[in-house]
């Protein structure tokens, strides 16, 4: 930018009358020509560029280039129940008057406010000249979506799929979705759709992610919960006309105590690494410890699995054996009975283990360092709560740090909590 | 000898409310002719909710300490009502004062307040001495050695003062004979003028009669140190100590209200663990863990000193933005323990009740708050803490917070505290829920951390039926847990511009860890290349490596890589 600057000064007239800055008549600066401006005005975070549309008629014209409207976020707050700002309203009445047609990429955040959820469905029933690639329906805190009505939900969501027709990333978490409108997804956008995430979506039913499946067939990433995940689900992930799949992200929440969750055949499983052999699996459960009857009894091929709530030695010991892609393990708690055995499977079992995390568990420190001497210099995040390692005959707690340093290959220490 | 040569003294109470290990307070003694302690107390401040009655309480106990030893040695303590700024020119001008002296106060609002003192003082022809005392490190030597900037990791920070001199070894106690020297005079209505007030006196209607349960001043500071020191087992075997359930009550020899008031000086408190560790173990070095807590306590004076906005997410340089709900009622639940948990009320009631609870208990209340259930900032439980815990001071009650609200200083935030299944790990019994939410004292040990699970028949044998006797729980643990994790991971993958899967990554590595100290040849081990930007935003000068060559700063400042 800065030479095509100099050739205008260059060129402009010798009475040039001195600004402040020292710089030629402030005419130069309104002459800039607009591939200039745009670039400068990419740069500039939004609040500025507003500023800068108001000095002249130039640089307003400017501020309304298509290219600076592809992309926008709404943050939707309100001040009671969120510290951050929103999206002035002025400007977003602009946006649907001036710019609808241009956006293409758009994201939603959403206070944990009923108020700001109403919002995010006003303008979305607004954008009918809108042929959108990427939608994301973001809560920030508390999922306000839910708290809307259904069907003033739906009837938002569905104008922008009736009229995108070219949707390839879709988010809506925590959102009341459910299978019709899930149908008019597929109907406009089977072609182009390459992401989904619905996590948390209750009035979703497994035919009604199954027929984005069948329709689909590009689908790249996926992210739903377990009670919609079938074996029709991943036989139709993994048929011929599919695309490999990369992610599968599947959340285990229960409902109540005691609940009871189906299996997934093995044969599923299998049908769905032979289709797409480097797709990922990542699965996080929130489940009571005697929950987890159905899991791990046969090989599963995940790679990224988190326990947010206690989990059972014996449910640790079922992982060893099963999962033999297991690339990353975090698990949040287990309790008072030391995991040496568990984790000494694990290194065997797992060869491309590479990140573990241990929250408030307990692992002897001699079993943790025969761990990490067998996982080795493969472990590049190695997350382990002070409170974790017991001390033993072999190793105390101010000298661990230096045998797992050496197996590793640099230098380490366990994460620490202030005692005060 | 003329007027010149004549030295009034002033020592300036604040924290260090004692007469052991006191420098400040002997330079005042030092060849004056007379000399006046003064304690400065606002009463304003008093009738504002942020501080509560058992934190006055521990104040006034520790003030009348003070004026009782004092009094041993034929003096007193002065408690002037007022604000330093209009108390001192009265005093300077009714005592004739030369010399004034107080301990030094590393936090930022203190460092402002006392420039502006020391100032004044100068226009008054006063002498204004300061020492070092209530911290073991002075905290800008060690930002001296981290190139300006606070050690933002707790190793970091160890290895630091592990290469310090050992702190400085503690003063004696201030003896009769320094006092002789400069007599203290005494008016014959100083007790109608300057004694220590009631808390009736303050505003508090009802206070409570009876022993507190942390009885404040430098007597009991001392007597307890000796306690602490003569359960030689622990130190002995020095294990990490595991919590027990009994570590959840007030403990008899628990010190951490008398370091933060400065009843106890944390050089006697390290000396002396250190010379009995010496004497028990005969190893030449004790270990950094002997010395825990001291240490954590330096790590947050040292990440304070110089960040006014240290206590507040917007402005703060090491603070992650996070979109916390406002949400007031559920605030308020927590604050006043009826959350319908009963582990998290039971904390909540012993820190109302008492003011202090195990840091373990700490933990759990933070998380629940924060990132764990509610959502709620972490400045929201700072101010609670504040009010009620008689050992947060400043520096170490935000910077906890913000440590436990993974907030700051680089942690994981995959591990959450069960409001359930961590309270009973503790302590299966539920004997601390019982004493401290005593409506479910008769329940029966399966059902007193979960009363809502408990059939009806148990919850009316009990007495105490939940939704009428008790709170219902507030909210659906699962359900929050999973939410947050997904909130935590937006924000730090929007920080970090990581895109990959892997929850453990999500959370920046700093530098400072990678990087070998300078000539410790043996913990070489950096992960490649590095180079310092100062952040842009808010030029807090952090750097961050996610992979090399991109470059950003953990307040979300961006700045251009090379």
């Amino acid at each position: 930018i800065y030479p095509q600057c100099i050739r205008l000064r260059r060129g402009s007239s010798e009475k040039a009358v001195q600004g402040s800055f020292g710089l030629d008549a402030t005419a130069e600066w309104g002459c800039l020509p607009q591939e200039i401006l745009l670039q400068i005005f990419q740069y500039l975070p939004l609040l500025d560029r507003a500023f800068a549309s108001q000095v002249c008629k130039g640089w307003n014209q400017a501020f309304h280039m298509p290219e600076l409207w592809r992309c926008f976020e709404f943050e939707l707050n309100q001040p009671a129940s969120s510290y951050l700002k929103a999206t002035h309203p002025d400007l977003i009445k602009q946006i649907i008057t001036r710019h609808s047609n241009h956006l293409q990429y758009v994201s939603f955040k959403v206070d944990s406010s009923t108020e700001s959820a109403e919002a995010a469905c006003d303008i979305l029933s607004q954008l009918v000249n809108c042929s959108l690639k990427t939608l994301g329906l973001i809560s920030t805190a508390r999922p306000s979506f839910m708290e809307l009505p259904k069907s003033h939900f739906i009837s938002a969501l569905t104008v922008v799929f009736v009229n995108s027709k070219s949707l390839s990333s879709l988010k809506i978490d925590d959102t009341p979705v459910d299978d019709p409108s899930l149908k008019v997804l597929v109907a406009n956008n089977s072609d182009t759709l390459k992401l989904l995430k619905m996590s948390s979506c209750p009035h979703v039913s497994p035919a009604g992610i199954l027929c984005v499946a069948d329709q689909c067939h590009g689908l790249r990433e996926l992210a739903l919960n377990y009670h919609l995940l079938s074996d029709d689900l991943l036989l139709a992930l993994s048929s011929e006309r599919h695309v490999h799949l990369e992610h599968l992200r599947i959340d285990v929440v229960s409902e109540n105590p005691g609940q009871q969750f189906h299996t997934i055949k093995k044969s599923s499983w299998e049908a769905m690494v032979r289709h797409s052999p480097k797709f990922n699996l990542v699965m996080y459960f929130f489940l009571y410890e005697d929950e987890f009857g159905p899991f791990f009894r046969d090989d599963v091929p995940v790679t990224h699995l988190y326990f947010g709530r206690s989990v059972s030695k014996e449910v640790l010991g079922r992982v060893g054996l099963t999962c033999a892609r297991l690339v990353e393990l975090v698990v949040c708690a287990n309790g008072l009975r030391p995991l040496d055995e568990e984790l000494i499977r694990i290194a065997e079992r797992c060869q491309h283990l590479s990140a573990i995390g241990l929250g408030e568990c307990e692992v002897s420190c001699s079993a943790f360092v025969e761990f990490v001497r067998m996982c080795g210099r493969r472990l590049s995040q190695l997350s382990i709560m002070e409170e974790v390692l017991v001390p033993d005959h072999k190793y105390g707690l101010d000298d661990i740090h230096w045998e797992v340093s050496k197996h590793l290959g640099r230098v380490w220490f366990p994460d620490m909590m202030p005692t005060w | 000898e003329t007027d010149s040569m004549v030295v009034h003294a002033v020592h300036w109470f604040r924290k260090g409310l004692r007469l052991h290990d006191n420098p400040a307070l002997q330079e005042a003694l030092a060849g004056a002719d007379t000399a006046r302690c003064v304690y400065v107390l606002d009463p304003w401040f008093a009738g504002a909710a942020k501080v509560g009655v058992n934190r006055w309480r521990f104040l006034l106990e520790s003030l009348e300490d003070l004026d009782a030893s004092l009094r041993k040695l034929n003096s007193r303590l002065f408690v002037v009502q007022g604000q330093p700024a209009d108390v001192f020119p009265r005093l300077f001008k009714e005592w004739n004062v030369t010399r004034l002296t107080f301990e030094y106060d590393s936090e930022p609002y203190g460092k402002d307040r006392d420039g502006a003192i020391i100032k004044m003082a100068q226009e008054f022809g006063v002498e204004t001495i300061v020492r070092h005392s209530h911290t073991l490190y002075n905290p800008d030597r060690v930002l001296e050695m981290n190139g300006g900037n606070p050690p933002l990791t707790f190793k970091r920070f160890q290895a630091l003062v592990n290469r310090l001199e050992l702190p400085k070894k503690p003063l004696p106690t201030v003896t009769a004979e320094q006092l002789a020297g400069c007599r203290t005079q005494l008016a014959d209505d100083h007790d109608e003028r300057y004694s220590v007030p009631s808390l009736e006196e303050l505003g508090f209607k009802n206070p409570g009669k009876g022993a507190s349960v942390w009885k404040g001043g430098e007597t009991e500071a001392l007597e307890r140190l000796g306690k602490h020191l003569d359960r030689k087992a622990w130190v002995a075997n020095f294990e990490r100590p595991r919590i027990k359930a009994h570590s959840l009550f007030a403990s008899a020899t628990g010190l951490s209200p008398y370091l933060c008031f400065g009843c106890l000086s944390c050089r006697v408190f390290y000396h002396h663990l250190r010379e009995l560790y010496l004497k028990l173990r005969r190893r030449s070095s004790p270990p950094p863990s002997l010395f825990g807590q001291l240490l954590w306590r330096e790590f947050f004076y040292t990440a304070a000193t110089n960040n006014p906005n240290f206590d507040r997410m917007e402005g703060n340089p090491i603070c992650v933005q996070i979109p916390w709900d406002h949400n007031p009622e559920a605030l308020a639940k927590w604050a006043e323990g009826r959350t319908g948990f009963p582990w998290i009320d039971a904390i909540m009631t012993q820190l109302r009740q008492e003011g202090w609870v195990h840091h373990l208990a700490r933990h759990a209340v933070a998380c629940f708050l924060t990132r764990g259930d509610l959502w709620i900032s972490w400045e929201e439980g700072v101010k609670v803490f504040e009010e009620l815990l008689l050992d947060a001071d400043w520096s170490v009650n935000a910077g906890s917070w913000m440590w436990l609200s993974c907030s700051s200083f680089f942690q994981q935030f995959f591990h959450c505290y069960c409001p359930v299944g961590f309270g009973r790990r503790i302590d299966p019994n539920g004997d601390y829920i019982r004493r401290y939410v005593p409506q479910l004292k008769d329940y029966p040990d399966r059902y007193v951390y979960e009363p809502w699970n408990a059939p009806e028949a148990v919850q009316r044998a009990s007495g105490c039926v939940v939704g009428v006797d008790y709170p219902k729980p507030m909210i659906n643990h699962a359900e929050s847990t999973r939410l947050n994790i997904e909130r935590m991971k937006q924000v730090y993958q929007q920080l970090s511009h990581y895109r990959g899967l892997s929850l453990l990554a999500s959370v920046p590595t700093i530098q400072e860890e990678a990087e070998p100290l300078l000539s410790d040849d043996s913990q070489a081990g950096s992960s490649g290349k590095t180079d310092t930007q100062t952040c842009a935003v808010w030029g807090c000068g952090l750097f961050l490596l996610r992979p090399w060559p991109e470059v950003f700063c953990l307040c979300g400042g961006v700045f251009l890589t090379c």
